[in-house]
């Protein structure tokens, strides 16, 4: 382990103005996100209320969840999950199916976690052979979407007469559990990408393969554990997506995929690997709904919300990158 | 850990990409085999009958993944067995390059049908395989309305009329309007108006735009419309997604009325509302439009009313329209829209109408066991 740390230290010691520059990848996102609600507090009408908030932070828990679970894989030098939403909805119909069956939404969300986690660890064979990423979690989901609607019918699956909105509408303090789950989801991430050996093991993976391999670095069983991460993450959003709307079928969640992605990257990942956070993917989540909303608040139409938003995170991935590569030099 | 070597398992990887493959191409595609089609009937030379003889309609539509699109297509296969001719059908996964492609394939093949039924994947790029289609045999096209670029290359239209759902809604909002004021409910918006909130459709879509402008056309002066919100997608997670940013912005001013553009939507609004605080039924009414998705809302009272959009009947429609053409050899002008009647109507030897609508009665939690549309009841309408 120490010998691990050692490389890592030294793979990844910045010069004097890279770690300016480090420290200003690392922190501009926070103080972006910061400034922005920020200036929307005291610029935007309605903003600042709490039933807003509150629908800002209900809106980024799943996608932000996806995002934090997906951050891994990222780091890790294996580029994006492109089955999200196929896997989302299996999770949720998973879900509602066992719950309906046992009568219990706790052994629901527990079935579609192993499920997922299931799918994450096959996946993770296949990418940790050495198979394209890209390709190969497109397959999955589209073999994932098949099964789905070949077993639903298209039809839609709900629990019955099981209660099982109690997990996206118990509420503490009138935030429902979906937020507290996401933050709590982001802790654990960070503290597992940051302070663990397979954390580092993982960043090391995606900054460089072939070092990392020669340090005694299992590209397979790395690759594994971030795609094992990314299941539980996936079984977790599909089974509150699920029981806070009851029901779920084959062609739900068409935009979540690319929502994902827009939030590891606004988060500041490199899609080369090796650089990217789990917190700064829940931020990055965070900001594109709140961008979202406070345009909406001024009253902007759909079409130049979509616009916007998309221009800012191209806006903030380029900064981001050029960033980067100068951290380098 | 030890792991097997990347050779093994590239191979296995291999099978389950190609597994991958079959399994989309299964959820991809049905359809009953192909039979020799008869002569398709000319303009002004019918068959003289609705019997099919055996020939074949070859229909090109959306996949099946969603239950809307597999009770529609059933029911064609249904209809068209009823009638007596064959049926084949080409699925494609919402993709109108897809169906394009499937559409030079079928006629780079020579088989000859007697009609296509068509339902685009995108009417607006269609044009072209439309095009390409009635030179080979009349087009009777469904669910997607005719764009005036295709129109001389359409036979006729049989489906779902959006114009209608969006009509009805805004009748079944005035009548709601009606009996609350009649119970002494007050409405937040300025002169007593209820204050309304629109969830439509994607926007671009078409059926949202003409369901949008349907329902303000039905409704003229009688609302405080606060917002028009587009959803991403038209589930129920889009309706969550839109509504849940939406409703906070007009909670200070009161939100009276929530019109949705279908009841799958609808659902995902009911859950917003309850989040805010609202409750739906009691405290903010929700119309829908397409009577689509879980029901269990409506059924609880949190929905209002839906609008009937069957895909059993708007199978059974587009077949009966293609049998009625090929049966006269001609086409009506103008447009109809069918009524509901308990029992299914007999298909006579006359000309179908340039455009037939299939009907769009008010569904409630009080009426809807109870539904009896061509000896069905609700949920067999849906296709359930």
């Amino acid at each position: 382990m120490s010998s691990t740390a050692s490389i890592a230290t030294n793979f990844i010691a910045p010069s004097q103005r890279g770690s300016v520059i480090r420290f200003v990848t690392s922190y501009t996102l926070p103080l972006l996100v910061a400034a922005v609600f920020a200036v929307a507090a005291t610029s935007t009408p309605d903003f600042a209320t709490f039933a807003n908030i509150r629908a800002i932070l209900i809106n980024t828990s799943i996608v932000g969840i996806i995002a934090v679970a997906m951050t891994a894989i990222t780091i890790s030098g294996n580029f994006f999950s492109l089955g999200i939403a196929s896997s989302t909805v299996l999770a949720g119909i998973v879900f509602l199916a066992v719950s309906g069956l046992t009568g219990s939404a706790l052994a629901g969300l527990g079935a579609a976690v192993v499920l997922s986690v299931a799918l994450g660890i096959l996946q993770g064979l296949i990418v940790g052979a050495g198979l394209n990423p890209v390709i190969t979690t497109l397959a999955v989901g589209s073999v994932t979407y098949g099964l789905v609607a070949i077993t639903t019918k298209g039809a839609v699956v709900t629990a019955g007469s099981v209660d099982v909105a109690w997990l996206a509408t118990w509420n503490l303090l009138e935030i429902p559990l979906p937020v507290y789950i996401f933050v709590l989801f982001t802790a654990v991430a960070w503290f597992l990408t940051e302070h663990t050996l397979i954390g580092r093991n993982t960043h090391l993976l995606g900054a460089n393969r072939a070092t990392a391999r020669n340090s005694g670095i299992s590209p397979q069983a790395t690759t594994i554990w971030a795609f094992i991460a990314f299941g539980v993450g996936l079984g977790v959003a599909g089974a509150l997506n699920a029981s806070q709307l009851h029901q779920m079928q084959a062609n739900d969640l068409a935009g979540l995929t690319m929502d994902v992605i827009a939030a590891v990257l606004v988060g500041g990942a490199a899609v080369s690997g090796g650089e990217g956070s789990p917190t700064r993917s829940a931020l990055g989540a965070l900001l594109i709904v709140a961008l979202g909303n406070i345009m909406l608040l001024h009253g902007l139409d759909n079409g130049w919300r979509v616009f916007l938003v998309g221009g800012i995170v191209v806006v903030l991935v380029v900064a981001l990158h050029v960033l980067r590569k100068v951290s380098t030099r | 850990m030890k792991f097997p070597s990347s050779r093994a398992w590239r191979k296995i990887a291999v099978g389950f990409l190609a597994a991958g493959l079959v399994t989309s191409a299964a959820a991809c595609s049905t359809g009953s085999s192909a039979a020799p089609g008869a002569p398709a009937a000319s303009q002004g030379k019918g068959t003289g009958t609705t019997d099919g003889g055996g020939a074949l309609l070859k229909v090109f539509m959306p996949s099946t993944s969603n239950v809307y699109l597999a009770a529609a297509s059933q029911s064609i296969k249904d209809e068209a067995k009823a009638l007596n001719y064959t049926v084949n059908i080409v699925e494609n996964n919402w993709d109108q390059t897809e169906q394009d492609q499937q559409v030079q394939e079928w006629l780079a093949t020579g088989e000859r049908a007697a009609a296509v039924l068509m339902w685009p994947a995108g009417a607006a790029a269609a044009t072209n395989s439309i095009r390409l289609l009635s030179a080979q045999a009349p087009v009777i096209q469904f669910n997607n309305l005719v764009t005036p670029e295709a129109s001389k290359y359409v036979t006729a239209y049989a489906g779902v009329s959006d114009t209608g759902i969006g009509k009805e809604a805004g009748a079944n909002a005035l009548a709601a309007v009606k009996k609350l004021k009649a119970e002494g409910v007050k409405f937040h918006g300025p002169d007593g108006k209820p204050n309304v909130v629109e969830i439509r459709f994607t926007a671009g879509y078409a059926a949202g735009d003409d369901r949008e402008k349907a329902f303000a056309e039905a409704t003229p002066g009688a609302f405080n419309m606060l917002a028009v919100e587009p959803t991403p997608t038209v589930d129920a997670q889009g309706g969550f997604k839109a509504a849940s940013q939406v409703i906070p912005r007009f909670l200070g001013q009161g939100i009276d009325i929530v019109y949705a553009h279908s009841n799958d939507v609808a659902n995902g609004v009911v859950q917003a509302l309850e989040q805010n605080g609202l409750k739906p039924g009691k405290d903010v009414i929700l119309i829908t439009g397409t009577s689509s998705g879980d029901m269990s809302n409506l059924r609880g009272g949190k929905i209002w009313s839906a609008t009937l959009q069957s895909p059993v009947i708007e199978g059974a429609l587009v077949v009966r329209t293609a049998a009625q053409y090929i049966a006269t050899g001609q086409v009506q002008s103008g447009d109809v829209t069918i009524e509901s009647s308990a029992a299914k109507p007999e298909l006579k030897v006359e000309a179908p109408h340039a455009a037939t609508y299939m009907m769009n009665p008010q569904v409630t939690a009080e009426n809807n066991a109870s539904f009896d549309i061509w000896g069905l009841s609700f949920d067999k309408l849906m296709g359930k």
